[in-house]
């Protein structure tokens, strides 16, 4: 039995039935850790120390069958932008370099209250501003599929880490596409859910109006898992829904006869990588085959979303990271001699090109004489985007395309077209703006043996639905084999 | 003067809450810096705001009982700019949809009746507190996240006299409120004037300059004085005012530069992301409306009307809550007649507060006790000379004010019998006097009063002892 | 073209109190902002002025919190990740 390569789920029966200890499960992913994240690049940061302290004390529960928690002696990993209480939180930044948080993130009390042992906080785009991982202060992330490729971003420290069995499950922010797109880069299962799903306090804001915290798996029932627990509790987030008690996994295998599904012309003809095109049209068929009806519907406005995505997720960073002064926490220049110093020399240090570019983006769409013509427009587009959408799951009930335009492309390769970059984000940016929640799994391979994606999109917290249609196709098209020889080539 | 005067105020009134507008720590704080925090006030990455819903029914009752217009539908807004003691960099106010608007008071200028327009009233968080020391600043943010409202009025104040009455009338209003203890040496009142000047007759406003550190409402009185003689100096000699902030010096009593203003300030407001909409339906308004108490000007008028007090008694009880409601015991609750009430509070009471810089919920005294020795003085009791003696003592000590008396052994002698006994001895003693009583000398009356109050070592009561002699001489 | 140029994009940077450090970083953010806000541009193709802005991807109302005080941080805490402190305060240097 190779320990990497057991889900959530099973290594949560096979701890339960003493089949395997905490500390043996912590200790063997430590040293895959050690072994293959030197290449990887995965996590910022390990919380060695702390992890075989706490899977000790879990081990001495277990002897006394207290094996109390959902997640009980089960590894994961963080997105280093999800605040976690005296441990290391960087954003992937120079800003927060050595910034030690003294509160923990909702989701972390929940997860917490489960009993898993985390390993470490996972790599990431800086400040979440990036959709290949090459904006991390401190190093890239390589995709476990091939190391010449990017896992691509912002959570791509998460999804490189499970997709290479360092963790069973990570959690990431997605405000364009962050979960999503590297989990379908790197052939994993990552969900955003419907905003105000999940709790935002102890997610360092990037843009407060669409961040959403979301699970990345190896497969459908553990994503579908680990946002039962992370769902609800809004009392410190006004933003979020009230408590709805919902179990994502009690109808995840119902039957899809009679579901009808939507699938854009605009998702799979121009713009759109053919074999990723002809991976979505192959996908058609599988849902087909599970008595679904797809058909094909129009979705034109969405080439305006990168302009309004862009336009409000700017807007929103330029105020959100204005608190970082060097005053109070976080990088603080040497040697300014006047506060006005202190604040352009700090910020100058501490924020990286892309933060930089997307701060000063904002700021000019926020400022006078702008606000109307940039930030007012791209807001209501947002209104427009929602109608189109409301309009075709009024009919459908969901939407199925490809969560990226390609699979993922080499290191380097698009890092100097930022505009090209920001366009990438297309298909993942409507779920943001409307706030739908949507998922990323698997539907093909490339021949470059890249992995591809499928997004499934649908209505307001319909979380359990599109959860259903995931699971039901992954019985009849998955990547876990290739996940798995992967895996045993790393190591 | 040349030009008619045009000022608008801004007044910031710290809420009364127990926690913060937009987190749970508390909002009362003592000396020790950064001690009343959470990390929501330190603006810690990942932190939220959430509102405080005390803090929005506070803000509405203000709102109400300043005559506003209660929105629908209020929202909050981001202000954006850098300074040490705003730790996100952005003050949450509310910009486009504040929670109160169109609203107005009435002050008292010269016998007339001024109404002043108050254009708006929005909830916000305050601001730490930065101290400059040499060469450096300490940031303490205690302060950080207090609820705050910004009242602004509309230019329609024309004097630095008006200005003082609307702030006082101000003032008094949310005092009477409950939702603040606008108190100005504390700092849970705030104030900037704008102020321009402009030919009579014309309409658009002359160039305004903003006054800041104006810590009382005096000092506001001064600061507009001084800046109106220093605009108007400016504009005779052919010069233009500036727009600039300047600060009011308490020791020169002269108005100093601070910045020139370069345009509009860029705040870059936007909505704020992390809070939604507050939807305020007809039935919150009413529940809220329901808990505002008579306000001064009610009060103000049944005083006049009912109790018959001159406007300027009137006045002065409504200017503070603890007054009136003291006033208003001491005549509905004790039965005192309300113009000696009213004698006595805006005379011994606030003399003694005055002197000894306390407020009225401060000393012993009582609305009881203080109707009770009016009483004893009107019955004779006591006389007006005794009572102030009396009253020291209910002021300090407290106590019944018959105890009192008593205890300080002036209880008047009004007891006939007693009266006539002492009498006869001094008549028996003096048939001289007698003598010329009845030949038509009424000086001889005067002596004997006088006779009989030194036997009675000053305790009788002179109107009965004058009564009872001349009966009894007559009798004789 | 957009509205930006380099000028523009100094006036931004101060306003958003970042230093550019020097003159070919200004040109860079210049053309790279440029690019951004005309490709934006095509916004105004869009017929939006009987549309309502959308600030909030849910329609809530009305989220408030009681006025419940809990126990605040201590002061080394709250002054715990500050790289300057005096007297229990924060330090910061001259205002100008």
């Amino acid at each position: 039995m190779n320990i990497y390569e057991l889900t959530v789920e099973e290594l949560y029966d096979k701890i339960q039935q003493k089949e395997l200890k905490p500390s043996e499960v912590v200790g063997a992913l430590f040293e895959d850790i050690d072994k293959i994240d030197e290449t990887l690049g995965s996590f910022l940061f390990v919380n060695k120390e702390d992890a075989m302290k706490e899977a000790a004390r879990l081990d001495d529960l277990q002897a006394q069958d207290q094996m109390d928690g959902e997640l009980f002696g089960i590894p994961m990993g963080i997105k280093d932008n999800i605040i976690t209480k005296g441990v290391l939180t960087t954003c992937a930044s120079r800003m927060l370099e050595d910034f030690h948080p003294i509160y923990d993130a909702t989701v972390m009390e929940k997860l917490n209250a489960e009993s898993p042992v985390l390993m470490g906080k996972n790599n990431m785009d800086e400040f979440a501003m990036g959709g290949s991982n090459e904006n991390s202060y401190f190093k890239n992330v390589r995709n476990p599929w091939d190391t010449d490729a990017v896992p691509g971003g912002s959570s791509g420290g998460s999804a490189a880490a499970v997709a290479a069995g360092l963790v069973p499950f990570s959690l990431g922010s997605d405000t364009g596409g962050s979960v999503r797109q590297p989990a379908s880069f790197c052939g994993v299962v990552g969900m955003k859910p419907t905003y105000g799903r999940v709790s935002r306090y102890g997610l360092v804001a990037f843009a407060s109006s669409l961040d959403q915290i979301g699970p990345l798996t190896r497969n459908v029932r553990d994503n579908a898992k680990i946002l039962n627990l992370i769902s609800g509790t809004h009392n410190k987030d006004a933003t979020s829904m009230p408590d709805v008690e919902e179990d994502f996994l009690k109808s995840i295998d119902a039957d899809l006869t009679g579901k009808k599904i939507a699938l854009p012309d605009e998702y799979v003809e121009e713009g759109i990588d053919e074999e990723v095109a002809e991976a979505v049209k192959n996908a058609v068929k599988v849902f087909e085959d599970l008595g679904a009806t797809v058909e094909r519907v129009s979705f034109s406005d969405i080439k305006y979303v990168v302009s309004a995505y862009y336009l409000i997720a700017s807007s929103e960073a330029s105020s959100n990271l204005a608190r970082f002064d060097g005053i109070r926490f976080g990088h603080r220049a040497e040697g300014a001699e006047t506060l006005e110093e202190l604040y352009k020399k700090t910020r100058a240090e501490g924020f990286g090109e892309e933060v930089k570019r997307r701060i000063l983006l904002g700021t000019f769409v926020l400022s006078a004489g702008h606000y109307d013509q940039y930030y007012i427009r791209a807001q209501k587009l947002r209104s427009v985007i929602e109608a189109d959408m409301e309009r075709i799951l009024e009919d459908y009930d969901m939407i199925i395309g490809p969560t990226t335009t390609t699979p993922a492309y080499d290191l380097g390769e698009k890092i100097d077209d930022k505009l090209q970059m920001y366009k990438d984000d297309i298909l993942t940016i409507p779920a943001n703006l409307t706030g739908m929640p949507a998922i990323s799994i698997p539907c093909g391979v490339s021949s470059k043996n890249r992995p591809i994606g499928m997004q499934i999109t649908g209505r307001h917290f319909a979380e359990a639905e599109i959860y259903n249609a995931a699971y039901k196709f992954e019985e009849q098209f998955n990547l876990h084999n290739e996940l798995k020889e992967i895996q045993k080539e790393l190591r | 003067m040349h030009f008619e005067t045009v000022i608008g105020l801004e007044v910031h009134v710290e809420l009364k809450t127990d926690s913060k507008m937009f987190s749970d720590a508390p909002a009362h704080f003592g000396q020790e810096p950064n001690s009343s925090l959470s990390v929501v006030d330190l603006g810690y990455p990942g932190t939220l705001p959430v509102p405080n819903k005390e803090a929005v029914n506070y803000a509405m009752k203000a709102a109400m009982a300043l005559n506003m217009d209660i929105a629908d539908v209020t929202k909050f807004d981001r202000k954006n700019y850098f300074y040490p003691d705003n730790p996100t960099a952005y003050q949450i106010s509310q910009f486009d949809k504040p929670i109160g608007e169109n609203g107005h008071i009435d002050i008292e200028v010269d016998g007339e009746t001024r109404r002043i327009g108050i254009t708006r009233l929005h909830l916000e968080e305050d601001a730490g507190k930065s101290t400059h020391k040499d060469g450096y600043s300490l940031v303490d943010l205690n302060r950080q996240g207090t609820p705050l409202v910004e009242i602004v009025s509309e230019p329609d104040i024309r004097s630095p006299e008006e200005a003082y009455k609307y702030l006082e009338k101000l003032k008094a209003i949310i005092q009477y409120t409950g939702v603040s203890d606008v108190k100005m040496e504390e700092g849970s009142l705030r104030c900037d004037a704008n102020i321009s000047l402009r030919p009579y007759g014309q309409e658009a406003f002359g160039t305004k300059a903003e006054l800041k550190n104006l810590n009382s409402f005096n000092f506001v009185r001064k600061g507009l004085e001084h800046e109106e003689i220093r605009q108007e100096k400016t504009l005779l000699k052919g010069g233009e005012i500036e727009q600039e902030t300047r600060r009011y010096d308490e020791k020169t009593g002269k108005t100093i530069l601070m910045r020139v203003k370069e345009g509009s300030d860029d705040y870059r407001y936007f909505p704020e992301p992390d809070l939604v909409d507050i939807h305020i339906d007809d039935e919150w308004k009413e529940r809220i409306r329901q808990t505002i108490p008579v306000l001064p000007d009610a009060l103000k008028k049944k005083y006049v009307e009912e109790y018959k007090l001159p406007e300027y008694d009137a006045e002065v009880l409504t200017l503070r809550k603890e007054t009136s409601d003291f006033f208003n015991e001491m005549v509905e609750s004790h039965g005192a007649d309300a113009k000696l009430a009213s004698n006595w509070l805006m005379g011994g009471v606030s003399e003694y507060l005055n002197k000894n810089q306390v407020e009225l919920d401060e000393i012993a005294l009582t609305p009881q006790n203080l109707t009770e020795m009016i009483g004893l003085i009107e019955d004779g009791t006591i006389s007006s000379k005794q009572a102030k003696k009396v009253f020291n003592v209910l002021v300090e000590k407290g106590g019944e004010a018959k105890s009192v008396v008593k205890s300080l052994g002036m209880e008047q002698i009004s007891d006939p019998a007693v009266l006539t006994e002492m009498i006869t001895e001094v008549l028996d003693a003096n048939p001289q006097s007698i003598e010329d009583f009845k030949n038509g000398k009424d000086r001889a009356v005067g002596f004997l009063v006088g006779q009989v109050m030194k036997k009675s070592k000053g305790q009788a009561n002179p109107k009965m002892v004058n009564q009872i002699l001349v009966e009894e001489m007559n009798k004789r | 073209m957009s509205e930006i140029t380099s000028d523009v994009v100094r006036h931004v940077a101060n306003l958003a109190r970042i230093d550019l450090q020097d003159e070919k970083k200004t040109q860079e953010f210049t053309e790279e902002l440029d690019e951004i806000l005309n490709y934006a541009k095509q916004l105004e193709d869009v017929q939006l002025s009987d549309t309502e802005p959308m600030f909030h991807a849910l329609d809530l109302t009305n989220v408030m919190r009681e006025d419940e005080a809990k126990t605040p941080l201590t002061q080394d805490e709250a002054l715990s990740n500050s790289k300057s402190t005096e007297d229990g305060q924060f330090k910061v240097p001259k205002m100008l």
